[in-house]
C-alpha cells in the first residue's frame, strides 16, 4: 500500500520565455482549489447581499451571527471596536477556511495543504503587521521596539520576528497537510478492506436483505440490528473523519486569525512608558 | 540470538503501537484522575465535568490511534527483500510517530485534569472553559500531525533506500522530529496547565488570558516546527545516492536541533507558565507581565534558531 502525499500535476507556463527553474511551476491542483474556495466565497458573498437587500430574516441572521463573533473577538483583543483591521483579519479567516474546506469535496486538495499557500498567507499577515507597526509608531519608533533592553540584542529581535513567518506557515502547513494525509490513509484502508473482504461484505449485504425481510415477517429485531451495525461501522468511521478534517480546517484558520490578531493588538497598542503616564 | 534486519524490521513496525499505547494510558489515567478529584470537590459540577472529559478523552486518543494506522502501514507494506537499509529507515517512521504520539498523549492529558478542575471551581463558566480546553487540546495535538507526514514520506521514499548513505538520512529525518516532539510537548502540558488554574482562580481574565495563551502555545510550538523544516530539508535536498559519510553528518545535525528543542521549549514552558498566575491574581498588570514574559520567550528561543542554523549548516554544506 503506497500513498504519495507530493504527487500534483504541475505545469510550466513561462517555459516558452526561457523560465524554466522549478520557481516558475504551477500546481494545477492547488490552483484549482484555491480558485474553487475563491468562487465559493464570492458566491456566499453575493448570496449575502442578496438576502441582506430582501430581508430574509433566517440566512441575514446567520451571516450576522459569524460576523459578529469575529468582531467580538477583535474587540475583546483591541480592547475597541477596530474596522480598518477588521477586513484583512475577516479575510485571512474565510480564506484559510474555505481553502481547507475544499479539500472535502472528493478528487481535490486543501488548498492551505500546499507549503506556496501556506507561505503566502504567513507572509501576507506578517507584512501587514509590520506595515500597521510603522503606521502607528512611525519609523522611529518601530526601529526603537528591536533595541528594547539595550542595543546589542537588536539581531535576537530580528531573528525572532523572521522565525514568526516560518512558524505561522508550517504550522498550518503540518496540520492540513497531516489532517488530509489520515483522511485518504483511512479512506484507503477502507477501500482495502472492501477489496480483500469483498465475500464478507456481500455476506453482509445478503444477510441485510434477508433480514429485513425476516424482520418484516417474524419480528426478529437482534439479526437486522446486528448486520446493520456492521455495515454502517466502515461508513461511520469515515464520516466522523471527515467531519473532524473539517472542524481542524476551521481551527486552525482560527489560530492563524487569532495569532494575527494578538501580534496587530501588541504591536499597535501604546508603549509601555505612555501607559506608566496615563496611569500616573 | 541473531539479529537479521527481519528483526529490525518486526520491531520497529511493533514501536509505534507499543509507544503510543504506554502514553495513551498514561494520559487517560491522569485525565480521569484529574477527572474524579474535580467531581470529589464539586459534586454540583458533575454533568459538565463529564462532557468535558468525555470529549477530552477522544482528543486524546487520537494520538494513539495514529500510532495504530503507521503500525498497520509498516505491517501491510510488502517489500521484495528486507535489508538493513529498508529496516534503518523504517525504524526512522517508527521512532518518529511512537515518540511523538506518546508525549503528545501524556501532554494532553495535563490540559483535561486542569480544565476539569477550573470547572469545578467556576461550575458557572464551564462553557468557555471547555471551548479553551478544545483550543489548547487541538495546538498541543500538532506535533503527533508533523511526525505523521514526515512518517509519510519517509515511507514513500523507502524504495530509494538502496544504499546506507540514504537509509541514514531517512532515520536522521525521522530522529529529529521525534526528539523535538518531546520538549514542546513537555512545555505546553507545564503552560496549558496553569493556564487552565488560572481561569480557575479569577474568571474575568479570560478575555485575558486566551490570546495570550494562543501565543505563548504557538511560541512553546515552534521549535518543532523547526524540527519539521529540517526533516523537509533532509528529504528533498542532496543527490539520490549520498555516501555513508553524508548520512552521518545528517544523523548528527538530527540530533544537534532535536536536543536543542528540547531544552528551549521547556524553558519557555516554565516562564510562560509562571506568568498565568500574577495575571490571575492582579488582572491590572497584565501588560507588563506579558511583555516580560514574550521577551524572555524570544532570548530562550533563539537558542534553538541557533541549533537549526548549525544543523542546516551541517547537512548543506556537503
Amino acid at each position: 500500500m503506497s500513498f504519495d502525499i507530493f504527487d500534483h500535476e504541475t505545469i510550466q507556463p513561462f517555459s516558452y520565455i526561457g523560465l524554466k527553474s522549478s520557481f516558475w511551476d504551477l500546481n494545477i491542483d492547488i490552483l484549482f482549489a484555491t480558485w474553487l474556495g475563491m468562487a465559493l466565497l464570492v458566491a456566499l458573498a453575493f448570496l449575502g447581499r442578496y438576502c441582506l437587500k430582501n430581508n430574509f430574516t433566517r440566512i441575514t441572521l446567520a451571516y450576522e451571527t459569524i460576523i459578529g463573533l469575529l468582531l467580538k473577538l477583535c474587540k475583546d483583543s483591541f480592547g475597541r471596536v477596530e474596522y480598518n483591521y477588521f477586513a484583512l483579519i475577516s479575510a485571512l479567516f474565510f480564506f484559510t477556511a474555505f481553502g481547507c474546506i475544499v479539500g472535502v469535496i472528493p478528487y481535490f486538495h486543501e488548498a492551505t495543504g500546499d507549503i506556496n499557500t501556506a507561505f503566502a498567507l504567513g507572509l501576507t499577515s506578517f507584512l501587514y503587521v509590520q506595515y500597521q507597526k510603522i503606521r502607528v509608531h512611525h519609523i522611529r519608533g518601530y526601529l526603537a521596539e528591536f533595541t528594547e533592553p539595550f542595543i546589542a540584542l537588536a539581531p535576537i529581535h530580528i531573528i525572532g520576528e523572521l522565525a514568526k513567518i516560518a512558524s505561522m506557515s508550517f504550522r498550518l502547513f503540518g496540520n492540513v497537510l497531516g489532517d488530509s494525509v489520515i483522511l485518504g490513509m483511512i479512506i484507503a484502508l477502507i477501500e482495502q478492506a472492501q477489496k480483500e473482504f469483498l465475500i464478507f461484505f456481500l455476506c453482509a449485504v445478503i444477510l441485510l436483505c434477508i433480514s429485513k425481510t425476516a424482520y418484516v415477517r417474524t419480528k426478529l429485531p437482534y439479526v437486522g440490528t446486528v448486520a446493520h451495525g456492521a455495515m454502517n461501522i466502515l461508513f461511520i468511521v469515515s464520516w466522523t473523519q471527515l467531519i473532524l478534517c473539517i472542524v481542524t480546517g476551521i481551527v486552525q484558520s482560527f489560530v492563524i486569525t487569532m495569532l494575527t490578531v494578538t501580534y496587530l493588538a501588541m504591536g499597535t497598542a501604546p508603549s509601555l512608558e505612555s501607559e506608566h503616564k496615563e496611569h500616573s | 540470538m541473531m539479529i537479521t534486519p527481519e528483526l529490525l524490521h518486526y520491531c520497529s513496525a511493533g514501536l509505534p503501537l507499543l509507544l503510543g499505547a504506554i502514553g495513551g494510558g498514561i494520559g487517560l489515567g491522569i485525565a480521569g484522575r484529574g477527572a474524579h478529584e474535580a467531581m470529589e470537590r464539586q459534586g454540583s459540577a458533575n454533568p459538565s465535568i463529564f462532557r468535558s472529559t468525555i470529549i477530552g478523552l477522544t482528543l486524546i486518543e487520537g494520538s494513539a490511534v495514529i500510532a495504530l494506522i503507521t503500525t498497520l502501514i509498516l505491517l501491510l507494506a510488502r517489500h521484495q527483500q528486507i535489508t538493513w537499509e529498508l529496516a534503518y529507515a523504517e525504524l526512522g517512521i517508527a521512532l518518529a510517530v511512537g515518540i511523538a504520539a506518546m508525549s503528545v498523549s501524556i501532554a494532553s492529558s495535563f490540559v483535561v485534569k486542569a480544565a476539569t478542575q477550573a470547572i469545578a471551581r467556576q461550575p458557572l463558566f464551564a462553557q468557555k472553559i471547555l471551548t479553551f480546553m478544545l483550543i489548547s487540546q487541538s495546538i498541543i495535538e500538532a506535533p503527533v500531525l508533523f511526525a505523521f507526514i514526515i512518517a509519510m514520506i519517509i515511507q514513500s521514499d523507502l524504495q530509494g533506500a538502496i544504499n546506507m548513505g540514504e537509509s541514514l538520512e531517512l532515520l536522521a529525518a525521522g530522529i529529529a522530529i521525534a526528539l523535538g516532539c518531546i520538549g514542546p510537548c513537555i512545555g505546553q502540558a507545564l503552560f496549558s496547565q496553569a493556564s487552565c488554574t488560572a481561569i480557575g482562580m479569577n474568571k474575568n481574565i479570560y478575555n485575558k488570558i486566551f490570546p495570550f495563551a494562543l501565543l505563548n502555545q504557538a511560541i512553546i510550538e515552534t521549535p518543532v516546527i523547526f524540527c519539521m523544516l529540517f526533516s523537509l530539508i533532509t528529504l528533498f535536498s542532496g543527490p539520490d545516492l549520498p555516501p555513508l559519510v553524508d548520512g552521518f553528518k545528517h544523523l548528527i545535525a538530527a540530533f544537534t536541533i532535536g536536543i536543542g528543542a528540547i531544552g528551549a521549549s521547556i524553558g519557555i514552558g516554565y516562564v510562560a507558565s509562571r506568568s498565568c498566575y500574577p495575571i490571575a491574581l492582579d488582572p491590572s498588570c497584565y501588560g507588563v507581565v506579558a511583555r516580560t514574559s514574550f521577551l524572555a520567550a524570544v532570548f530562550i528561543e533563539s537558542s534553538v534558531i541557533y541549533a537549526l542554523i548549525i544543523a542546516l549548516l551541517l547537512i548543506l554544506s556537503v
